[in-house]
């Protein structure tokens, strides 16, 4: 086990080379030079070149590369170019929010998918499963920002049950935060708990039309009883998978669902960093996004170890 | 008579790191003439289809060499062979994965004649129905896709697309062992008749020795990537020298109740002490584990295949011994599954 | 000689109709759904506005008319106006004309890199692939609109550059799916029997593999084209797409969001637009992949079809026409077994008979006869689709097929047992072995989770498991197939049931191997008395371990004997051929008896004459006349009318 969770984490290297590659070559894509491109069209050689000091562009790319990626693990982003604020505090400042809403999503997503998948696979082709698979078309077609609009003009404007904007931090009061970032999390639950579904039904029937599941019928296990034991664990690995790549596409949305109620996360800080070419900002963004994404795929990755005996055993 | 096929002291090892690195073919030398069929029978793991792999350039050997036709066979990596493909051919056992499930049997019958015959489309065409009649597969069952067609069917038309480019060798791989017993019977006839037709020389791998003893003029027979046994078909056959040998003949199951009673005695005796199928020793004699007569030698000395008669080599050091008891149990085995007899 | 006739003229060639195949299949399918031709209809009406948009849409997109704004929908403006006094529906219209290709620079870019990508790394293999496919995780693990937005950062509000980043993005899960297809289809012996033929490696990844691959590239396009739709809308709606005024359905929400409490009506129809069409992209998506992806469809339709079902027909539970006999263990009368909808195929027909305490009856017959359809009506595990439709199964006195599904889980397992042809598929890999030996014992015998584990240790060690009582922990793939087949015996046998059913439980083993699990299985038989019916194909095997066999033939008995005199004179043409088939029935050599012909499918399986006499050397007028019935002859029951006439025949032999 110790083995497969080193080896995991061995992965993870070429992954995070990857979006520090693609991170840093942000500042190059810039067409033009970046600094004429930050300081606007307006900029004297003078502070253009100063920029370039301050940025170190004056170095070979490669030492530019090291250099940064030094700092980007000791978290060091730099400082905006707009108000010269450490990159990474006002990240600090920006991520609880979006992690809130990402997180409690994900929560949600889990339970709602496995809740409806399981249930869809006890009768395959019954009307349950046939209301949950209309159900579940919908939620993987729903922009997820729509949604979140849909459940603000009952919830928030019309009945006033929850609030239309405003975020309170977790620590200040728990129920708050919830209330405050209920309707978003529940929009943003919404597309991957209908994959999760789709997918946790699947896996099921496969399973059950396994032999081995006959086999355990054969001993005298009902077929319920079947599915919770060897149904489930079986499947719970291909589901755990997947899990993990919706984290991702969760979390991107999340950014987005924040515009729809006003809240202050990173989705804010980054359209306004991408607007006002403030790339320090967007790169530390970057960054952290895909770090959180891959501790999540790690996390994952472990589960699917504890769950699979075949991995855990030799 | 030339021989079609030598392999000499061909070594084949699977895996590069040292944890997990698997001789699957040990040192071993065989020969086939033309026209006639070389039975290679081995349980599973043995390495019978890797030989026939390396035969036909499909796995790499780690040493020795292998000669088809008196050339040299080369591994077929990225780039093809095609003079290779006019010496050797190949039929597998799986009748549905042998032909491209989004072909058509016409498309797929076509390609060897498309390269080595270089017809052109409507030339082909022609050909590949000539082709299939010989394994009499209609026109009409040409222009439809695999899972349309029976398993024989299938198998008879991958046989045709062996000899399409008129092969001195084909490599059989189990070529009967997904089918039904009637199918068996007809694509077993099937590949004696097409052989004195064509003189073509089979390497007829399985599991099932009384197939074997059927379809070959010679036999080898495999354990643990080694040939423990190899001559004429009927002396190993009727008098079988390596212990496991002598296993696998008593445990094939004769469809004749009275001689069967009798049989599961001496199956049981032959089959050793070890209750498990336990896995091959290393060092010394491979098949030690399982072996009734394993004694110190056994551990030691890993025996070499020496000659018991006319064309009959066996790897054991305890031959003489095996003989004598086994034919003090019970006649041999003859006829396999014989209801001629009974 | 050669086996190639000398050329002649053109025959016309037929390779487009594996095409055609596949349109059909298309075509089919979406006629026989009507949600995915709901699907289609849409995207079709979608695609056709947006291209003559300037002449569908009933107004300018952009004319603003201060004097209307908030209309709500009317005849002038069918779906009212913005804030702006703006069409809505001409806006959407001409919305279309930004989503649909900025989706499709998405597929675009994703196909174009990734297909190649997949063929090239999955053929060539080995550190190339590693490397790869490790960036592809890389990338598959990334948040793709962070990415996305950041690209936009960099390189300006563009919604190409932003398209372009997520399909290069998204073209990592093009180069897996077409990696794994590749991987997959390159392992098949078809494959290898190309590259032997001599087939160049460029035809054969393009000739013989992508055509596999193709089915599942168009579904996965389809349904990218979905997620691009959505991602272009996020773009949009937080003003990173196409700028103002031009609409996109995004960028609508994004006012609508800004007017939210003056009009909230005006979220609705950009958000239908979007949820729509992308669901019509799905249902595409999701038709094509029953058309086109073979190998999934009959997957689905197999995992459909194989539920084990327990349900037993409604028979009405007749009275026995004989008292019950206390040494007869089992006795099945006119066992029906019929697959597909009411009244269906019949798979099994009037299968009819007894066993006793510690008697074995073998089953034999080709693949399609009905033998294991007859061993899991009796235990009542047929697979979906298929059903008992009459007779009796009489175990110990009481009828299985009256019993209630509840009432037939505790048969199970406890009255009879079961063992199966493949013994890795049937353990759970995910359970260790002493785990699902424990199963029954906990389940019929309430023992303690200790209890059941120390007696499965037991029983691991009495159907001589070595080292039992450590191997209880082990998992299935640590075992040999030798010894996880005992390990099936140990659990099918834990409740000493007085009936074992055996579906060829040798078949898939080594000679030897099966030889050591034929005598375990005689000696427990001895030891516990069980009855045993045990289905075979190879007579060889019947002839080592039944006591009396019954030939199957097209779902019916056709003989039924002890076994000596079943194997010394067969009184069916049949028996007799299946026993002349065998390799061993000849000198070496020589040609083979042959049954002409094949096993036909069950559909066409005859009802008023001699299944068999199509390919009967024997047959006669008189076996198309009547279908013959299964009568006595010396001793033996038989399904052959002239019975007595073709042993004379075959004496004369």
């Amino acid at each position: 086990m110790r083995r497969v969770l080193l080896s995991r984490v061995l992965a993870l290297v070429p992954t995070l080379l990857v979006v520090s590659l693609v991170t840093f070559s942000l500042l190059h894509l810039m067409p033009g030079s970046p600094a004429s491109v930050i300081l606007g069209p307006d900029a004297t050689n003078a502070q253009i070149v100063q920029l370039n000091q301050k940025l170190g562009l004056n170095h070979p790319l490669l030492v530019q590369y090291v250099t940064w990626l030094s700092h980007a693990v000791r978290g060091q982003f730099g400082s905006s170019l707009l108000n010269g604020q450490s990159v990474i505090s006002m990240i600090g400042e920006h991520l609880p929010v979006t992690l809130s809403l990402a997180l409690t999503g994900m929560l949600l997503a889990a339970i709602e998918g496995l809740a409806m998948g399981i249930a869809a696979a006890l009768r395959p082709g019954g009307k349950l499963d046939h209301a949950l698979q209309v159900v579940t078309s919908f939620g993987l077609a729903i922009p997820g920002f729509w949604l979140a609009m849909l459940l603000v003009i009952p919830f928030a404007l019309w009945t006033r049950l929850f609030p239309a904007t405003g975020y309170t931090p977790i620590t200040q009061n728990p129920i708050q935060w919830l209330h405050g970032i209920a309707l978003g999390s529940i929009a943003l639950s919404i597309a991957p708990a209908a994959a999760i579904a789709r997918h946790t039904r699947g896996a099921l029937t496969t399973t059950m039309s396994q032999d081995f599941v006959r086999a355990a019928r054969s001993r005298g296990l009902s077929e319920r009883r079947a599915l919770l034991k060897h149904g489930l664990k079986n499947s719970s690995i291909p589901v755990v998978t997947i899990m993990s790549y919706h984290f991702a596409a969760l979390f991107g949305g999340a950014l987005v669902v924040e515009q729809v109620f006003g809240l202050n996360g990173i989705g804010q800080l980054m359209i306004a960093s991408v607007q006002d070419h403030d790339i320090p900002v967007v790169q530390g963004l970057t960054v952290i996004a895909a770090v959180i994404v891959i501790i999540v795929n790690l996390l994952v990755d472990v589960c699917y170890g504890l769950l699979d005996p075949r991995v855990r055993v030799s | 008579m030339s021989s079609v096929l030598v392999v000499e002291d061909l070594t084949v090892v699977y895996g590069r790191r040292r944890r997990g690195r698997v001789v699957a073919v040990d040192r071993l030398s065989l020969q086939i003439e033309e026209g006639t069929t070389f039975g290679l029978v081995g349980e599973s793991g043995s390495g019978k289809t890797t030989v026939g792999r390396a035969v036909l350039g499909l796995v790499r050997p780690a040493s020795g060499r292998i000669l088809v036709d008196g050339g040299p066979v080369q591994h077929l990596a990225l780039r093809a062979a095609i003079e290779q493909g006019k010496k050797a051919q190949v039929v597998f056992q799986d009748p549905t994965g042998s032909l491209n499930p989004a072909r058509l049997v016409l498309d797929t019958l076509r390609e060897p004649l498309r390269i080595h015959e270089r017809l052109k489309r409507d030339a082909s065409t022609r050909a590949a129905e000539a082709l299939g009649e010989k394994v009499s597969l209609a026109p009409g069952m040409l222009r439809r896709l695999p899972y349309q067609l029976s398993g024989g069917q299938n198998q008879r038309a991958a046989i045709a697309r062996a000899l399409a480019p008129t092969p001195r060798l084909v490599v059989c791989d189990e070529p009967v062992t997904a089918l039904d017993v009637s199918t068996q019977a007809q694509v077993i006839n099937l590949l004696v008749d097409l052989q004195r037709q064509t003189r073509v020389a089979y390497l007829f791998i399985s599991h099932d020795i009384s197939v074997v003893r059927h379809v070959s003029h010679r036999i080898g027979v495999m354990y643990a990537g080694r040939l423990v046994e190899v001559g004429d078909a009927s002396s190993v056959s009727t008098s079988p020298s390596h212990p496991y040998t002598q296993a696998l003949l008593a445990a094939v199951p004769v469809p004749d109740p009275a001689r069967q009673r009798e049989r599961r005695s001496r199956r049981r005796a032959l089959a050793g002490a070890a209750v498990d199928d336990a896995l091959p020793a290393t060092g010394g004699c491979p098949y030690r584990l399982r072996c009734p007569w394993t004694d110190e030698v056994c551990q030691r000395v890993e025996p070499q295949l020496r000659p018991v008669g006319e064309d009959h080599l066996v790897a054991c050091h305890h031959a003489e011994r095996a003989v004598l008891a086994g034919q003090s149990a019970e006649p041999a085995p003859a006829g396999q599954g014989s209801t001629a007899d009974s | 000689m050669s086996l190639v006739p000398a050329p002649e003229v053109d025959a016309g060639s037929q390779s487009s109709i594996v095409t055609d195949h596949a349109l059909r299949r298309v075509v089919r399918t979406f006629r026989s759904q009507p949600l995915a031709m709901a699907g289609a209809l849409w995207m079709a009406l979608v695609v056709v506005t947006a291209i003559f948009a300037p002449w569908v849409a009933p107004d300018d997109p952009n004319a603003q008319n201060l004097l209307h704004v908030f209309a709500g929908p009317s005849w002038h403006h069918l779906l009212g106006t913005d804030n702006l006094g703006r069409d809505t529906l001409s806006r959407l219209i001409f919305a279309g004309r930004v989503a649909l290709p900025a989706a499709a620079i998405g597929v675009g870019v994703a196909v174009g890199i990734g297909v190649p990508v997949g063929l090239a790394v999955g053929y060539v293999g080995g550190l190339w692939d590693r490397v790869a496919m490790r960036v592809v995780d890389a990338v598959l693990a990334l948040p793709g609109l962070v990415l996305a937005i950041a690209v936009v950062g960099a390189l300006g509000p563009s919604l190409d550059h932003a398209m372009i980043t997520l399909g290069f993005l998204a073209s990592a899960g093009f180069a897996r799916l077409t990696r794994g297809v590749v991987l997959a289809v390159r392992e098949q012996p078809y494959i290898d029997g190309a590259r032997v033929v001599g087939e160049s490696t460029p035809h054969i990844l393009f000739r013989e593999i992508l055509p596999n691959a193709l089915g599942p590239i168009v579904v996965q396009a389809t349904l990218a084209f979905a997620h691009m739709l959505l991602f272009e809308a996020a773009l949009s709606f937080i003003g990173l797409g196409v700028q103002p005024p031009q609409a996109s359905w995004g960028s609508m929400l994004t006012d609508a969001r800004s007017q939210i409490g003056n009009d909230a009506f005006l979220a609705v129809p950009p958000g239908m637009a979007i949820l729509l069409t992308v669901l019509s992209a799905q249902l595409i998506g999701d038709a094509l992949r029953s058309a086109l992806v073979r190998g999934r469809e009959s997957r689905g339709r197999a995992a459909r079809a194989s539920r084990w079902r327990t349900r037993a027909a409604r028979v009405a539970p007749r009275s026995l026409d004989s008292q019950p006999r206390p040494d007869r263990v089992l006795v099945v009368e006119g066992l029906r077994v019929s697959v597909g909808t009411d009244p269906g195929v019949t798979v099994v027909d009037d299968v009819t008979f007894e066993l006793g305490r510690g008697e074995t009856i073998g089953v034999v017959g080709e693949s399609g006869c009905g033998k294991s359809m007859t061993a899991l009506g009796i235990i009542r595990l047929l697979p979906t689709g298929a059903r008992i439709a009459s007779g009796q199964v009489i175990l110990n006195g009481r009828d299985l097929l009256a019993l209630t599904d509840r009432q037939m889980d505790s048969v199970r397992g406890k009255e009879v047992g079961m063992i199966f042809q493949d013994p890795k598929g049937s353990l759970d890999p995910a359970f260790s072995i002493g785990n699902q030996v424990s199963e029954p014992l906990r389940l019929h015998l309430g023992l303690s989770r200790r209890e059941a584990w120390s007696r499965a240790v037991e029983l691991l060690d009495q159907v001589k498991l070595p080292r039992a009582s450590e191997r209880a922990h082990d998992y299935p793939h640590q075992l040999s197939g030798g010894q996880l087949q005992r390990v099936m015996i140990a659990a099918a046998l834990a409740c000493s049931p007085d009936l074992l059913i055996a579906d060829e439980p040798t078949t898939a083993l080594d000679v030897t191997v099966q030889g050591k699990i034929l005598d375990l299985l005689a000696e427990l038989r001895s030891e516990l008395g069980m009855a045993m019916i045990f289905v075979s194909h190879d007579l060889g095997v019947v002839a080592d371990i039944c006591d009396k066999v019954l030939v199957m033939y097209a779902g019916q008995v056709v003989e039924s004997a002890a076994v000596d005199e079943l194997f010394s004179t067969p009184r069916h043409p049949y028996t007799q051929r299946l026993l002349e088939t065998l390799p061993g029935s000849v000198m070496p050599g020589a040609s083979l008896a042959r049954i002409p012909g094949q096993v036909p499918p069950a559909e066409s399986w005859p009802k008023d004459r001699c299944r068999f006499a199509d390919r009967c050397e024997h047959a006669g007028p008189i076996c198309v006349g009547e279908m013959p019935s299964l009568r006595p002859v010396e001793g033996s029951l038989t399904r052959c009318i002239r019975a007595e006439e073709f042993r004379t025949v075959e004496a004369v032999r």
